[in-house]
């Protein structure tokens, strides 16, 4: 068990710059979600973690004490690999034993604790009855659970998951979360998982770390990433129905600020209008709840049906107004096709206000959601 | 998989000798003896049909129609022959018969006695022996084309430097060569197929041929041979005799004077090592001596007297004839069989024999040939060659012409390249050669 | 019901041809060496086959000859096979090496591979060749003297594996390290995770891994160095004395020089066996992966 602080880090491969400044503390025992989407840099962040990129600048410490010049091994991490990296030709119990035989491990391990450790791994993973199989004879699952007890074995200060349950097919990898967090409750383990699924995300992480760019966004306790994003991208980001982000033009109209949107006027909250001052340039981006729109015949806002699906019981629609991607759920479904004209209302009362220019959260922020 | 490992070496020799199918393409005129027609010859890698293939053009010309020659390496011309003679009907009309091998394909061959008669040809132009030799049982089965003897060359020059009497027996040849090994930094005694298989198993029953012997017990006919009529009971083998071990001290004792690599020398590399000076002395079959007397580069060039094979002791010489007939398949089709003789007239006549004297093939079967000053001119050879034929010294019993005689030659080359390479004794070698090749017979049926 | 007949008649017609095929160019040419084996069958003679029952076996049992070119081969085949497997492993991790300049010299050193054996045969003859051979000449410029690299038993048989060797360890180095191309990046970094060094990722992993490539070329080159007779008919003829008499050479010129067709059936049909049996061996060990 570790704490791990990265400071200042910055990477380039040649011209392109991967991270330049970047901070980060893990508190020790917890369990990171590192998410964001493809190419946003966490998992080339989780292998300067691990030890198997070593050139960057910046500097990573393990309990304060810096790594840099450790190798993969020498940090003591456990890692396991998106696409399992077991050792073919070995068995189970080959490749569980194997990382207690190298040779760092050496003199640490007698053949009996060897075993009784791998017992151990093999009952808390379930897999004892395939201690004795081929790699090749195992499932995605299984060999998963092969990855992670090979990861586990030799007691690593820090684990680190890169995409385990990505693979999996979805049952399997409803069932592989609890077991992760499981685990992790068991061992107590420091983790850094990297995912791009954000359910998977919300659902295990202690701290939630959203990246995007070679940058974090925000790295907060996970519900308050949901419900107080710091960024527009957050924002949008999260969510079964990403919140609706829109950058408009601010109006007024008989005395009362809000935003120009199809035309029509929508007014802000007073607690918004005091954040709403602080943007420049006369226009600010907003973030909607699904459930601030609401279609209605008789709505102020007209836009054209761009995508349409159904869902347990209620219908996504996604609307273009003015240019910009609006997103509703219903509860009743009617039948609409793709150019179809809807109107709609808008209520602002949810709404979170960014800096249109730099995305960042114009506070004060009205209360915590639920 | 015999199929497999054999198709390797003859589909890569063949592709080695690509050169040698030419198809004809022109359209001939129809002057000459082909009369516009297209004849189909299967020949053998050898001088002569290699000049063939160099002036194929000019032939052509000449004979106002189109030749298809085929050339093969010996051991495959002598499968194709064997396989074309089961076909129903034969896809050549001509094919290149060795001497040694009219016992094997007598069965084969159209007897060109009522042609003669017909058309009224005179063989006597040709050496005896060259036309005799191709008679079996009264039948003629071949027209020489390129009968040569296996002789021996030595360098005059050389000779004459050390004051070293020609090499006539076997006892001057080691005491010459001797001499010269000793004196000489760079120059061998000499030259011999020495190559385990075929080229030593050559060489084996030549030499036995010196002391008067033959490989297989045939009937004695004054100094030679009766070999018109070879019985079962003339089959046994003579390897194991006083001869033979004759025959094995002295290739042991040649070995002693001979170039290094001598254990894997063959007819190419022999004939090259002297014309480029590596030994003073070489066996040779008669027409290759084209390679160095026609080549203004090679010191033997001029400096090259013939005899025949040295003999041993108390035995006359005899050196081996071999070399190429003319021969039509007897499964011809019997509409080309008139065309087929009129090419091999055309081929062996002494305008054609002349011509190809001219191009590196220096053997003349016709002494009429023999006496034209550009023949001896470019090839010494023939001259001492006519000399060899006219005192009876050419003979082809050494190698009798049974179907055995190509395992006599593999057994005999493979034993006795143990011998010289020091894995047996001779009298191990010989007993053993004998003790194989009596079981070979037997299975046979013979005896 | 019907339908499952004409199902059943399709695939047969379908699959029809490629049987026929196979029994015609695979499986006859046996059968028919082995009833050839069964005769006295000498195209030399003009008597026709005679019946001969196990006779050309029983020979080969009493032929002295006949053992040492099965000795020959296996020396042949285990001195050309190690040394082009030591080779072409050296170089295969030499070239996966991403240095400039290597990818050209990879592409190159595949040009003996793609040469005629019977060619390379002649080429190696003429380099060896005591009397004309440039070998000998620059051993000379280091004061070393000639070599009979063809007419001593001990050097003639090197040199026809170095013959071999020359041409056939590209292909080993090409299998070798298109193995190598093909392994898994993560299993190495989960070894170096693992704490192990370079030496022992190499032992422990690389090698194991590459098992199955070694083995599949171990069989093919063992196969075609049982096959090997160009080399030999080019090089010595099988000299000096029988020491580079390999099997298919023997065969050779007993069934297409002295022409006993019979004789050379029978140790053809030895010769396949003995493949078969060997081929074996190693097919299962690829088959079976836990083995390890």
């Amino acid at each position: 068990m570790a704490r791990i602080s990265v400071e200042g880090l910055s990477k380039s491969f040649g011209a392109y710059r991967v991270f330049e400044d970047l901070d980060l503390a893990i508190p020790k025992g917890s369990y990171v979600c590192l998410l964001g989407p493809s190419g946003c840099g966490k998992s080339t962040l989780m292998r300067m973690i691990a030890g198997l990129d070593t050139e960057h600048g910046g500097h990573i410490r393990f309990d304060g004490k810096p790594v840099e010049h450790l190798t993969a091994a020498q940090r003591d991490v456990g890692m396991a690999f998106q696409n399992y990296a077991l050792y073919p030709h070995l068995t189970v119990e080959g490749n569980l034993r194997f990382p207690m035989k190298a040779p760092l491990q050496k003199g640490r391990w007698s053949a009996a604790q060897m075993t009784e450790r791998v017992g151990e791994v093999a009952d808390l993973l379930q897999i004892r009855p395939l201690l004795g199989r081929a790699i090749n004879q195992l499932s995605g699952g299984q060999q998963q659970r092969v990855s992670l007890g090979r990861a586990l074995v030799r007691h690593p200060k820090v684990l680190l998951l890169d995409e385990p349950v990505t693979h999996l097919d979805a049952r399997l990898r409803y069932a592989m979360r609890s077991e992760l967090k499981r685990i992790h409750k068991v061992m107590g383990t420091t983790t850094v998982h990297v995912t791009h699924d954000q359910g998977e995300a919300l659902a295990m992480a202690d701290l939630l770390v959203i990246m995007r760019g070679g940058r974090i966004e925000q790295a907060a306790p996970a519900m308050e990433v949901y419900s107080d994003p710091a960024t527009a991208f957050v924002a949008g980001f999260l969510g079964a129905v990403p919140r609706t982000v829109l950058t408009l033009p601010l109006s007024e109209r008989d005395g009362t600020a809000g935003l120009r949107l199809g035309g029509q006027h929508v007014p802000l909250p007073p607690a918004l209008v005091a954040a709403a001052r602080q943007a420049g340039g006369g226009t600010v981006t907003i973030a909607l709840p699904a459930s601030a729109f609401a279609v209605d015949p008789d709505g102020p806002v007209e836009g054209t049906v761009a995508a349409h699906e159904m869902i347990e019981g209620a219908q996504r629609l996604v609307l273009q107004a003015d240019g910009q991607r609006v997103n509703i759920q219903r509860s009743e479904t009617a039948p609409v096709a793709n150019g179809d004209r809807l109107r709609f209302r808008v209520d602002a009362s949810e709404g979170l206000l960014f800096d249109a220019a730099t995305g960042d959260r114009l506070r004060p922020p009205l209360r915590r959601a639920a | 998989m015999t199929r497999r490992t054999s198709a390797a070496p003859r589909g890569a020799l063949t592709g080695i000798l690509l050169a040698g199918s030419i198809l004809a393409g022109s359209a001939a005129s129809a002057e000459g003896p082909l009369e516009g027609r297209s004849i189909r010859i299967l020949g053998i890698g050898d001088p002569v049909f290699q000049v063939m293939q160099k002036i194929h053009g000019q032939m052509e010309e000449m004979g106002g129609g189109s030749i298809q020659l085929d050339v093969r390496p010996f051991d495959v011309l002598h499968q194709q022959v064997l396989l074309n003679a089961q076909n129903d009907v034969s896809n050549y009309d001509i094919i290149a018969v060795d001497l040694p091998q009219f016992g094997e394909y007598m069965p084969y061959l159209t007897d060109f006695g009522p042609m003669i008669e017909a058309s009224g040809y005179d063989g006597s132009d040709f050496h005896e022996v060259a036309w005799t030799g191709a008679q079996f049982g009264g039948r003629q089965l071949g027209i020489p084309l390129q009968p040569h003897p296996e002789i021996l060359a030595y360098r005059k020059d050389v000779f004459e430097e050390y004051g070293l009497e020609p090499p006539t027996t076997h006892e001057a040849l080691l005491h010459a060569a001797q001499v010269i090994s000793e004196k000489s930094d760079d120059m061998s005694g000499v030259c011999w197929n020495a190559a385990r298989g075929t080229a030593l198993g050559q060489t084996f029953i030549t030499v036995m041929g010196d002391f008067g012997a033959a490989p297989i017990d045939m009937e004695k006919q004054g100094d030679d041979f009766e070999m018109g009529d070879i019985k079962p009971e003339n089959m046994h083998p003579t390897i194991d005799t006083e001869a033979g071990k004759a025959t094995a001290d002295y290739l042991l004792a040649m070995e002693e004077v001979s170039p290094p690599g001598i254990l894997n020398m063959a007819w190419d590399e022999r004939v090259r090592v002297y014309a480029n000076g590596g030994c003073a002395m070489t066996y040779i079959w008669a027409g290759r001596s084209a390679i160095f007397e026609q080549d203004d580069q090679s010191p033997a060039k001029g400096n090259t007297a013939y005899l025949p094979h040295p003999s041993g002791p108390g035995a006359p010489p005899r050196s081996t004839l071999g070399g190429w007939y003319l021969a039509i398949p007897a499964n011809i089709d019997p509409e080309r069989k008139e065309l087929a003789w009129e090419a091999i007239q055309w081929l062996s006549s002494p305008e054609m024999i002349e011509l190809y004297t001219q191009h590196g093939n220096c053997v003349s079967p016709r002494r009429s040939v023999s006496q034209l000053e550009n023949v001896q001119a470019a090839c010494p050879v023939i001259p001492a060659v006519d000399r060899m034929a006219e005192a009876g010294e050419l003979a082809g019993w050494q190698r009798p012409p049974v179907p055995e005689i190509q395992k006599i030659v593999d057994v005999l080359g493979a034993e006795m390249h143990q011998m010289l390479s020091g894995d047996k004794s001779a009298e191990d070698a010989l007993e053993s050669s004998q003790r194989l090749l009596d079981r070979e017979m037997r299975k046979a049926g013979y005896y | 019901m019907s339908r499952n007949r004409e199902a059943k008649r399709a695939a047969i017609v379908l699959v029809s041809p490629a049987m026929l095929l196979l029994f015609a160019l695979n499986i006859f040419p046996v059968l028919y060496a082995v009833y050839i084996s069964l005769h006295h069958w000498s195209l030399a003679s003009p008597n026709p086959p005679r019946f001969a029952g196990l006779f050309n076996y029983q020979e080969l049992w009493y032929d002295g000859r006949f053992s040492n070119s099965l000795g020959v081969s296996a020396t042949f085949i285990a001195l050309a096979v190690l040394i082009e497997l030591a080779l072409g492993f050296g170089l295969a991790f030499l070239f996966n090496r991403k240095l400039r300049g290597l990818e050209t010299l990879r592409k190159l050193s595949l040009l003996p591979v793609m040469a005629m054996p019977l060619v390379v045969g002649l080429v190696w003859f003429y380099m060896l060749n005591q009397n004309f051979g440039v070998t000998n000449w620059v051993l000379s410029l280091f004061g070393i003297g000639a070599q009979p690299f063809l007419t001593d038993g001990t050097l003639a048989m090197l040199s026809v594996v170095l013959a071999d060797v020359w041409q056939w360890t590209p292909f080993v180095m090409l299998v070798i390290f298109a193995a190598l191309q093909s392994l898994p990046e993560y299993v190495f970094e989960a070894a170096r995770m693992d704490g192990l060094t370079e030496r022992e990722i190499f032992r422990r992993i690389t090698l194991p891994l590459l098992r199955p490539a070694i083995l599949v070329v171990l069989v093919i080159r063992a196969i075609d160095a049982f096959r090997m007779i160009e080399l030999v008919f080019m090089m010595t003829k099988g000299g000096p004395g029988g020491s580079t008499e390999v099997l298919p050479w023997y065969i050779y010129t007993t069934g297409f020089l002295s022409l006993d067709l019979g004789y050379a059936a029978a140790m053809a049909v030895v010769m396949i066996v003995l493949v078969t049996l060997g081929a074996q061996v190693f097919v299962r060990k690829i088959a079976d992966p836990g083995a390890a």
